[in-house]
């Protein structure tokens, strides 16, 4: 694992989410600074939605965010707590009734300076099958999630 | 995704014409809350005075030595038993307060959370619209929303704003008024760029809220839920698991009920509401579309069939449907009405039990006719706008019959039900007469069912009466709202004294006519019945030149509906009794005879009521005329409204005729005027005769009415005009008599009925001889041991007869004599000082305060009872 690219400029957390998001939902990637400081001040609430569906308009998530998945992921990549934001995240989609009464604390999300090292591949595809499990588990759709995929393998291997 | 509907032909029905079912579900909300609230406060003062060691007898101590210490010395036993009775009231007040005080608790706090809701509602930080991106597209998307804004909500700023984190299409409105923020979920804002007409519609649907005004109930019934688990709830709890831990098992029943009720109740309001929102959201062919592309788009909540109403949100199914047909959200919902009586049930008797511990002593107007017109207003709240609504949906051609007699059977459903865990007041439960005599029970029960069939016919009549007259459609229906309170409450409060008195009194056939006589003739109802007419009728007064109004039944930009209007006929209903006065005249002195041989005591009362029971037939087959003249086969509620008025007004003149044949049959033709002045001059005595009168003439009049409708085919609906111009001279010199003589009528009336109802001094009451002898009975002290002089005065008034309603002899105040005659030999010596006290009002004339000192000596007698453990 090298904290340089190949290129030799450090990556930070938030750059690389960019990058992951622009190339995967572009129309995302222009809110991705909101997106992204909302994520961190409740990555519940990015997840969940936070309770407030009672008396809002109901409608089904026909688009997802990606952006909090990524940065989930990317944090737990980058502080080495991988399996713990993982297992975390899937227990905050979880769809069981104990997980929906008492869900976890959500894994924090990373600052935005945090360096992203450049991950070995074996473990760049196992940090970017996270990411397609979960978002698969939150309901994207299977060819965004397999993009995501892609797209994450690609900048954590330094691919890209 | 659901194939796409083909959208029903024709413009759609309006449901904003009239106040909408959010409305009626939020009080229902409202009056459940209060309801469940009051009856935990009551079981729990109750369960504090049972552990606490402190019955009514030891509540009441000081006042009962009081008692004792002053009846061996005073002199003056009715200044004693005033100041027992000052006592009494003002322990009794305190515990009143006890259990409505705690009711503040949750209401602050509902108001409380409503009041903060802005600031839990932004604790996500949602930012400004404007300042969720950046670029060109972004501030023309900033534009294109503004204008939407600006579209729907003309000259009102509204904040709108990004949940940044949120995905979906989705957004919620918050905020008090005036100062309202909507909030668009980040997935709202990117999908704009793709599908704007879906964008767009959920934010017209959110600021639908704001158009609408709902956004406060949708607040508001949250704070309500959750201000009643924490004030209500969790305290009963407590105290219950510290003064009574058993009693929790009661409670672990109770509450889950109480908050399965009241979720139902909370679910139904905000379910509604997204409904008319939709609606208004797309109220335009192409907004229309908009939505529901929308709406295709919505989560079905993860509840399924009956559980369905569980959840907040409606299914998309029902959603789509609504959208298409708004007539649905018009239609009577027999729910509705059975939630309405469920909550008439379950509120009246913890208010009565309230309202007679604020005053034990209160007159019967204020003990249930007050606790019936809060239920008043709460059934008319929901029952008579729902009736209003569907009302209306079928003045605009469409939607199925209105089938009022399901809803007048709903709602008496309701109203036993809600009756049913309500056994803190025994003698006020419907269920002791029907468990008692089921028979007897179904009967009383008819009568409460009858009684809402009327209401509902007449808010019928009503709504397709003033909707074609009246240019403010919501504003008439608060009207109506407030009149059918003041009309269905006092008869109400009426049916729960019936309650009580049957309960009371046995399982006693003879107590229910009682009832109805009692109901019949009481000032209120009488009061309640003529001011359903007028109401009725004061929609057709107007100048016939006026035009009929349009109203926008429809949506879809479809014109208004003319509504033809119609005319009130009080000039030719007037004719008939009239006539009937006229007739008067010759009848009279056909009675001379034995009018003029009435002198006798005995003989008198048949004598005065052959001479009213004259007067009265010949108004009320006045009535059936008035039916055929005015009314009609398919308007018989309109002959009957103009009877209502017509009869009340007539009966003035009538009893004027009455008192001249009876002076001068009595007195003979020098001495008639002096006769006549001491009877038609005296407002207390006219007051009370005008009373009678009216009673023996208005209920066979109004149902001589519907007799003379039916007997004419005429075409549907309320009369029309004919294009004529007004007979302005004969107008005028009919109604200006007719209005003064209303006026003036109405003035002795007052002042005959103002003290019977608390207020002010009454005129003495002549007593009858067998009154006088009665409480003119030698009274030996000391003869009769204390408790069977209680076990006689409690067995006294337990058993009423037909004849007490009437009250013709005076045998109720026959009753009191013998009453205060026997409890005066008493060896108890406060009973001897209430027996001295009640002998010397009834000496003044004071049949009033002579009433109030049975109820004074019945309640001395419960406490001593009590005190010896003896239950009497």
């Amino acid at each position: 694992m090298a904290a340089e690219s190949e290129s030799g400029s450090i990556r930070r957390l938030d750059d690389v989410a960019r990058a992951i998001v622009a190339e995967v939902a572009p129309k995302e990637a222009e809110y991705y600074s909101v997106i992204a400081a909302a994520t961190r001040r409740n990555p519940r609430t990015a997840f969940r939605g936070g309770g407030d569906d009672l008396l809002g308009f109901s409608a089904a998530d026909a688009v997802m965010l990606v952006t909090p998945i990524v940065l989930t992921v990317l944090t737990g990549a980058a502080t080495n707590t991988l399996t713990q934001a993982v297992e975390r995240t899937a227990k905050q989609v979880s769809t069981k009734v104990w997980n929906k009464l008492f869900p976890p604390r959500p894994a924090p999300i990373a600052a935005p300076a945090t360096v992203v090292p450049v991950f070995e591949p074996a473990q760049a595809k196992e940090t970017a099958q996270a990411v397609e499990d979960i978002a698969l588990a939150l309901g994207v759709d299977k060819t965004v999630a397999l993009r995501l995929r892609q797209a994450t393998y690609g900048h954590l291997s330094g691919e890209r | 995704m659901t194939a796409a509907r083909e959208p029903a032909a024709g413009p759609r029905l309006n449901p904003f014409v009239l106040p909408s079912s959010t409305t009626s579900r939020f009080l229902i909300l409202i009056a459940a809350t209060f309801a469940a609230s009051l009856y935990l406060s009551t079981l729990h003062v109750e369960l504090w005075w049972s552990v606490s060691g402190a019955p009514e007898h030891v509540r009441q101590a000081p006042c009962l030595s009081a008692l004792r210490s002053g009846a061996a010395s005073s002199d003056d036993p009715r200044h004693l038993v005033e100041q027992y009775a000052g006592c009494a009231r003002t322990v009794m007040a305190g515990e009143g307060l006890l259990r409505i005080v705690p009711l503040l608790a949750p209401a602050l706090l509902a108001v409380l959370l409503y009041a903060v809701h802005p600031v839990w509602a932004r604790r996500r930080r949602p930012v400004p619209l404007a300042e969720a991106g950046t670029g060109a597209g972004h501030e023309a998307l900033t534009r294109r929303l503004a204008l939407v804004a600006a579209q729907e909500l003309p000259g009102r700023r509204v904040r709108l704003v990004v949940d940044s984190a949120r995905g979906g299409i989705t957004g919620r409105t918050f905020g008090l008024p005036g100062r309202h923020v909507v909030a668009l979920s980040m997935g709202l804002v990117m999908a704009h760029a793709d599908r704007p007409a879906v964008a767009e519609a959920v934010l017209r649907h959110e600021l639908a809220h704001i158009r609408n005004r709902d956004v406060g109930i949708a607040h508001f019934t949250v704070a309500i839920w959750w201000s009643f688990l924490l004030a209500t709830c969790l305290p009963a709890l407590v105290l219950t698991a510290l003064w009574r831990p058993l009693g929790l098992v009661f409670l672990g029943v109770v509450i889950p009920v109480i908050a399965l009720v009241l979720w139902l109740a909370r679910t139904a309001v905000l379910r509604a509401r997204e409904h008319h929102a939709d609606v208004r959201a797309g109220d335009t062919p192409d907004r229309r579309e908009g939505m529901a592309a929308a709406v295709e788009t919505v989560a079905d909540p993860p509840l399924r069939g009956p559980f369905r109403f569980f959840t907040s949100h409606p299914r998309a199914e029902d959603r789509r449907d609504a959208l298409d047909e708004p007539g649905r959200l018009l239609r009577l919902n027999q729910w509705e009405m059975f939630a309405a009586g469920l909550l008439a049930g379950l509120g009246f008797v913890p208010v009565v039990a309230a309202v007679f511990f604020l005053d034990f002593e209160a007159p019967l107007e204020v003990r249930y006719h007050l606790p019936g017109l809060v239920l008043g207003f709460l059934v008319a709240g929901i029952v008579v706008v729902a009736v209003w609504r569907a009302t209306g949906e079928r003045l605009a051609g469409q939607g199925p019959k209105t089938r009022l007699w399901w809803a007048a059977v709903s709602f008496t459903a309701g109203l036993i039900a809600g009756q049913l865990p309500v056994t803190i007041r025994a003698d006020v439960w419907i269920w002791t007469i029907v468990l008692n005599d089921p028979l007897l029970g179904l009967v009383h029960v008819l009568v409460v069912l009858l009684l809402f069939r009327a209401l509902l016919g007449w808010a019928r009549a009503c709504c397709s009466a003033w909707l074609a007259t009246s240019r403010r459609p919501r504003w008439i229906t608060l009207v109506a709202v407030v009149v059918s309170a003041l009309v269905i409450g006092p008869w109400l409060g009426m049916w729960f004294h019936g309650t009580s008195l049957i309960v009371q009194a046995g399982d006693s056939w003879s107590v229910l006519v009682l009832v109805l006589v009692a109901m019949a003739r009481l000032v209120p109802e009488l009061a309640a019945v003529t001011l359903a007419c007028a109401f009725l009728v004061g929609a057709g007064i107007g100048r016939r030149s006026a035009p009929s109004r349009e109203q926008s039944l429809h949506l879809d930009g479809a014109a208004p509906v003319p509504l033809r209007r119609p005319y009130s006929r009080l000039v030719r209903a007037l004719l008939p009794t009239a006539v009937a006065c006229a007739l008067m005249v010759p009848a009279g002195f056909l009675l001379h005879p034995m009018l003029a041989g009435g002198q006798a005591p005995e003989r008198l009362a048949v004598a005065a009521y052959a001479l009213v029971g004259t007067g009265a037939a010949l108004l009320a087959l006045s009535g059936l005329v008035i039916g055929v003249m005015v009314g009609g086969r398919s308007r018989v509620w309109w002959g009957v409204a103009h009877a209502g008025l017509a009869l009340p007004v007539a009966c003035a003149p009538m009893l004027l005729l009455l008192y001249g044949h009876s002076a001068v049959a009595r007195c003979g033709p020098q001495g008639a005027g002096r006769c006549f002045a001491s009877g038609a001059l005296d407002p207390p005595a006219f007051g009370n005769s005008y009373l009678h009168l009216v009673t023996y003439t208005l209920y066979a009049g109004l149902a001589l009415a519907a007799v003379g409708g039916l007997l004419r085919r005429t075409s549907a609906g309320v009369p029309r005009t004919r294009g004529v111009g007004a007979r302005r001279l004969l107008v005028a010199v009919v109604t200006v008599p007719a209005i003064l003589t209303a006026a003036a009528t109405g003035y002795t009336v007052l002042r005959n009925w103002l003290p019977t109802a608390g207020i002010g001094t009454p005129a003495p009451f002549v007593w009858l001889p067998q009154v006088v002898q009665a409480a003119r009975r030698p009274v030996r002290p000391g003869s009769v041991a204390w408790l069977d002089a209680c076990r006689y005065a409690r067995g006294l008034f337990a058993s009423p007869q037909v004849r007490d309603g009437v009250n013709a002899d005076q045998r109720y105040y026959l009753l009191t004599a013998q009453m205060f005659t026997r409890v005066g030999a008493s060896d108890d010596a406060a009973l001897r000082a209430f027996a001295g006290a009640g002998l010397a009002w009834m000496a003044e004339g004071r049949a009033d305060m002579a009433g109030r000192t049975v109820g004074r000596t019945l309640h001395y007698c419960i406490l001593a009872g009590r005190e010896h453990k003896i239950e009497l």
